[in-house]
């Protein structure tokens, strides 16, 4: 036992003992100096890449050159300018980061001219030094900026002709593409020849875009729409229409549209040759006897046909359009409520049925008349109890009721036979109210709930 | 020092520690490697689970600060390029898995920098998500998908508890289906499932639209068919019914004392019937479980004094006498009624048959041991006793025995030792007493219980059994431990020495024998507690 411990011990000594290992200093003897610290000539843009041996043992040299040329990148600093998109658009800290960051990637991704000064390695790591010419570097830029000008100038023009004939879809996709075609220089400020004169290219294709969205419009045909409540609407249509400038209709804009009555719903439909829209309603279960419908148009999928480029999707999604609000009139079924209670043959003096009803269809927002004539909704209820048992003084007495509601056109909509409810008193009268009290719980908690959604769900 | 070590506990401690340093060196070894691979974050773990096992450590919480924080710039980096992809859930959940870990660091006293940027991603892609969601979940409500409402209102609130108007549309979500299956179950008449579901969400939330009103709607109508079946003297449905209801809620109407009659009506009814066809004793049972459910129901009281006074069982005890010992009859009698009296069986009344008459005892039992009816009847008819317990006694033995004295040889053996350390021994032959003696009591006897109306022979049965004492001892003047045995053989008497135990033995027994009437005594009691257990358990109503 002894000499298993003693051995167990030993075990535990050695496994739980350390390696010995290199000392950073050891590592980097013989370095260049430019390993050590990042070279410094005015003239040139400077990127020094390392990649482990160990870490990426068949591709670090590719890896180091990655490193170095994004260093070099990152060395060549991003002005943005005054006249550049993101002072146009009213961007977030988070959109003016991700803007810096892809103009970076670009500089990154169009690097030329750069050169391979020196390399270094040792067991573990190899290091790669290259430099670009600031001169050379500016003088390529600006054959791209000059290049990428030329194609976005021919859109916008296209652009500019297709709003002319109010054709806002195609309009807005040249505009798109216009910008599109200089995304590589958004942070700079482009001048160039426009309508005869020299001007901030950039400025004036942004300003022309985002006059669009305030030239459309969406308006509702017609007076403003009365609807009843309840069920029924679901084949109707609530007619809107997208104009341009106020006049020309336009044709193919999505539009989603929204309902105050029904929270998280909406649809989503293109505006038609004529410019119209047909919005199918929602089931209308309301109290409120006004409620609207929120249009605005949407134009993510023409975004999304127009451009690949996730900087100019961030930057035309960004673009918010106007929201139009069309009220529209709800109008709450009128209700006509007869009731026959009879306890034991004899009219009840107060009645609990139509109290019960009114009082519930009251709380749902209904109105109440006392003509039969001026009801959209007639309720007839007539109820009667009879004799039970008696057992020790104890009183037993039967409710039968029958529920019937009508329709204006005399048409029965809901019927509710109830049978064999009972009810317990000190007398057979008693008995036969107690009965009633017990028709009112279930007139509460299952038969006028079953009448509501037969209607209004 | 290892041959020192010699408690099992001390080394079970040694190898715990060691494997418990073991344990932390072998997690910062793995720590150092993930860090030397640009695994950060399973670095930083790494070091977090030593650091709870060490927390004492400096050199663990500069680790697992240095990669926490790298790990941290990745996340950023990580949380930045899905919201730059506009993928604003994982943007969120990027948001909170990295405060959880800057939390959780914290609290071993290890704190990473944060970058204000991730609070902005977060607050601007939650924004995006939750609005995302928030509308998906109120699509569904409207659609009544309560169940798929719940679960999108309950990430909501885990992310931003105040969010709008999430936590009323969360509680729809998780009461309505309740409440809707409460209103279904009112329809189909199970209230007390209904009852279940509302008081469910009463729980949850006092102020959910009815549910209170519902609750009491449905105790209202089980209550009233608990009254209706008790009316219809159903009593175990009723008794179902109204006990829904007094569990529910005590208090309710007049439940409480409907419960009480559903569960006692039945018994105190058949009380009745057995009272009034003489089963008496069932009756006396059935109003005390009445007496001790509702404490004061109808004439309970009342009738269980009446039934009581009517199964009273008085039982005349009378015994043949033993030849040449009477007394000792009369002595079993005597503890046969002392037993019957013990078993506290309120029905049993006993008496002696010679003190309620006398001049019966001779004549009751003829010589063939036949009993009288007519004096049977007798005693009924003037004493009230409703049956005679009859005693036959048989075999009867009782022995004293003579206590036996023999003398015997033996040694005393002294052993002692000189100044050289030799050891002598001298034994001497010595004299001693053996004594013996054996007390002996037996007897069988075989009892009926006779009714005095009938005649019959209710119950019978015969017990027999036996008591003796008996004694064996030595007893020596001398020095008893150096006492042995000895043989005697051609002659010569030599010292036995395997038989020193058993002597030694003797010389420590007892040697005072129980008396015959001690025997008696244990004996009676044995066999007349058997008889009394019989009398007190025979139910003349059955």
């Amino acid at each position: 036992m002894k000499h298993f411990i003693f051995l167990f011990l030993m075990i535990f000594l050695i496994s739980c003992s350390s390696s010995r290992k290199l000392s950073y200093k050891q590592q980097m003897e013989g370095a260049p100096a430019w390993v050590k610290q990042s070279p410094n000539a005015s003239a040139y843009y400077h990127g020094v890449g390392m990649a482990s041996k160990v870490m990426s043992p068949t591709d670090y040299r590719e890896l180091a050159r990655q490193n170095a040329l994004s260093e070099l990148a990152s060395a060549i600093s991003v002005n943005i300018s005054s006249s550049s998109v993101l002072n146009q658009f009213e961007f977030d800290d988070n959109f003016s980061e991700y803007f810096r960051d892809n103009i970076k990637l670009s500089t990154e991704q169009f690097l030329e001219g750069y050169e391979l000064v020196e390399s270094w390695e040792n067991e573990q790591q190899y290091w790669v030094y290259y430099q670009l010419s600031k001169s050379k570097f500016e003088a390529i830029k600006q054959a791209r900026i000059d290049k990428a000008v030329n194609v976005s100038k021919a859109d916008f023009e296209k652009a500019r002709d297709f709003e002319k004939v109010a054709n806002f879809q195609e309009s807005m996709r040249f505009y798109i593409k216009a910008l599109e075609g200089i995304k590589d220089f958004l942070a700079d400020d482009i001048t160039t020849e426009v309508d005869g004169t020299k001007q901030s290219y950039t400025s004036l294709l942004i300003a022309e875009m985002l006059k669009m969205p305030g030239n459309l419009e969406i308006v509702m045909q017609g007076e403003k729409p009365r609807y009843t409540r309840g069920l029924g609407h679901e084949n109707e249509n609530l007619v809107l229409k997208v104009l341009y400038k106020g006049q020309e209709a336009v044709k193919g804009v999505n539009v989603n549209a929204e309902f105050s009555y029904a929270p998280g719903k909406s649809v989503q439909q293109s505006s038609d040759a004529n410019g119209l829209i047909r919005v199918r309603l929602e089931n209308i279960d309301t109290r409120k006897k006004e409620e609207y419908v929120k249009a605005r148009a949407n134009i993510d999928k023409l975004i999304r046909e127009s451009t690949n480029d996730p900087v100019i999707r961030r930057l035309v999604e960004s673009i918010t359009f106007p929201e139009y609000v069309f009220p529209v009139e709800i109008v709450s079924p009128k209700w006509y409520v007869e009731t026959v209670e009879k306890n034991l043959g004899t009219s009840l003096s107060s009645k609990i049925m139509e109290r019960t009803f009114r009082t519930l269809l009251a709380s749902d927002g209904f109105e109440l008349v006392k003509s039969k004539d001026a009801a959209d909704y007639i309720l007839l209820c007539e109820s009667d109890t009879q004799n039970g048992n008696e057992v020790n003084g104890k009183y037993i007495a039967r409710l039968d009721a029958q529920i019937r509601l009508m329709n204006q056109q005399s048409q029965v909509v809901y019927t509710k036979p109830v049978s064999d409810i009972s009810g317990l008193g000190s007398s057979f009268q008693a008995a036969g109210e107690d009965a009633f009290q017990s028709l009112e719980s279930k007139i509460r908690i299952s038969i006028y709930p079953a009448m509501y959604k037969s209607l209004f769900k | 020092m290892i041959k020192r070590i010699s408690n099992p506990l001390l080394i079970f401690s040694l190898l715990l520690f060691l494997l418990s340093a073991c344990a932390v060196k072998k997690m910062v070894k793995q720590a150092e490697q993930f860090e030397a691979a640009g695994m950060f974050g399973e670095a930083a773990e790494l070091y977090y689970e030593a650091l709870q096992k060490k927390p004492d450590k400096a050199e663990l919480k500069i680790a697992l600060k240095r990669n926490g924080q790298v790990y941290y710039e990745e996340q950023v980096a990580e949380t930045r390029s899905s919201y730059n992809r506009q993928e604003y859930k994982e943007t969120v959940y990027l948001y909170i898995q990295a405060n959880q870990r800057i939390e959780k660091y914290q609290r071993q006293g290890v704190s990473i920098k944060t970058d204000p940027a991730m609070d902005r991603y977060f607050s601007d892609a939650k924004n995006y998500y939750l609005d995302q969601r928030y509308n998906s979940g109120l699509k569904l409500l409207g659609d009544e998908e309560f169940g798929e409402a719940k679960r999108i209102f309950t990430e909501i609130s885990e992310i931003d508890a105040n969010y709008k108007d999430t936590r009323n549309y969360l509680n729809q979500a998780s009461f309505e289906p309740l409440y809707r299956q409460g209103n279904q179950h009112f329809q189909d008449g199970r209230y007390m499932d209904a009852y279940r579901q509302w008081e469910n969400i009463f729980a949850q939330d006092k102020s959910y639209k009815d549910t209170r009103t519902r609750m009491e709607q449905a105790l209202s109508e089980r209550y009233k068919e608990g009254s209706l079946l008790l009316m219809h003297e159903s009593f175990n449905d009723a008794a179902t019914a109204l006990g829904d209801v007094y569990q529910a809620n005590p208090n309710f109407k007049d439940v409480k004392v409907l419960y009480t009659e559903a569960r006692n009506e039945p018994v105190y009814r058949q009380a009745m019937v057995d009272l009034d066809k003489g089963r008496c004793r069932t009756a006396y049972f059935d109003f005390s479980r009445i007496i001790e459910d509702a404490v004061v129901y109808k004439k309970s009281k009342t009738l269980r004094e009446q039934a009581l006074k009517c199964a009273e069982y008085p039982v005349a005890v009378y015994s043949r006498p033993i030849n040449h010992y009477t007394a000792d009859a009369l002595q079993f009698e005597n503890t046969l009624i002392g037993s019957l009296v013990d078993q506290q069986n309120i029905f049993l009344k006993v008496f002696n048959l010679s003190t309620i008459n006398s001049r019966m005892e001779s004549s009751l039992v003829n010589s063939a041991g036949k009993m009288d009816s007519r004096l049977l009847q007798l005693l009924y008819d003037e004493n009230g006793i409703k049956a005679v317990l009859y005693l036959d006694y048989d075999n009867y033995e009782k022995k004293s025995g003579e206590l036996q004295k023999e003398s015997k040889t033996g040694y005393e053996r002294v052993v002692t030792k000189n100044d050289l350390g030799e050891t002598k021994i001298y034994d001497r032959q010595v004299k001693y007493n053996e004594y013996s003696q054996e007390n002996r009591i037996a007897l069988s006897v075989a009892y009926k219980l006779v009714s005095t109306t009938t005649g019959e022979i209710l119950l019978s049965n015969t017990y027999s059994d036996s008591r003796k004492d008996q004694i064996s001892y030595a007893t020596y003047g001398g020095n008893k431990d150096q006492l042995y045995p000895a043989t005697f053989n051609r002659g010569v008497w030599n010292i036995d020495e395997q038989g020193y135990r058993r002597l030694q033995s003797l010389l420590r027994e007892e040697t005072q024998i129980k008396s015959l009437a001690q025997l008696q005594k244990y004996l009676f009691e044995e066999l007349t507690n058997k008889i009394a257990v019989d009398i007190n358990q025979f139910n003349p109503e059955r």
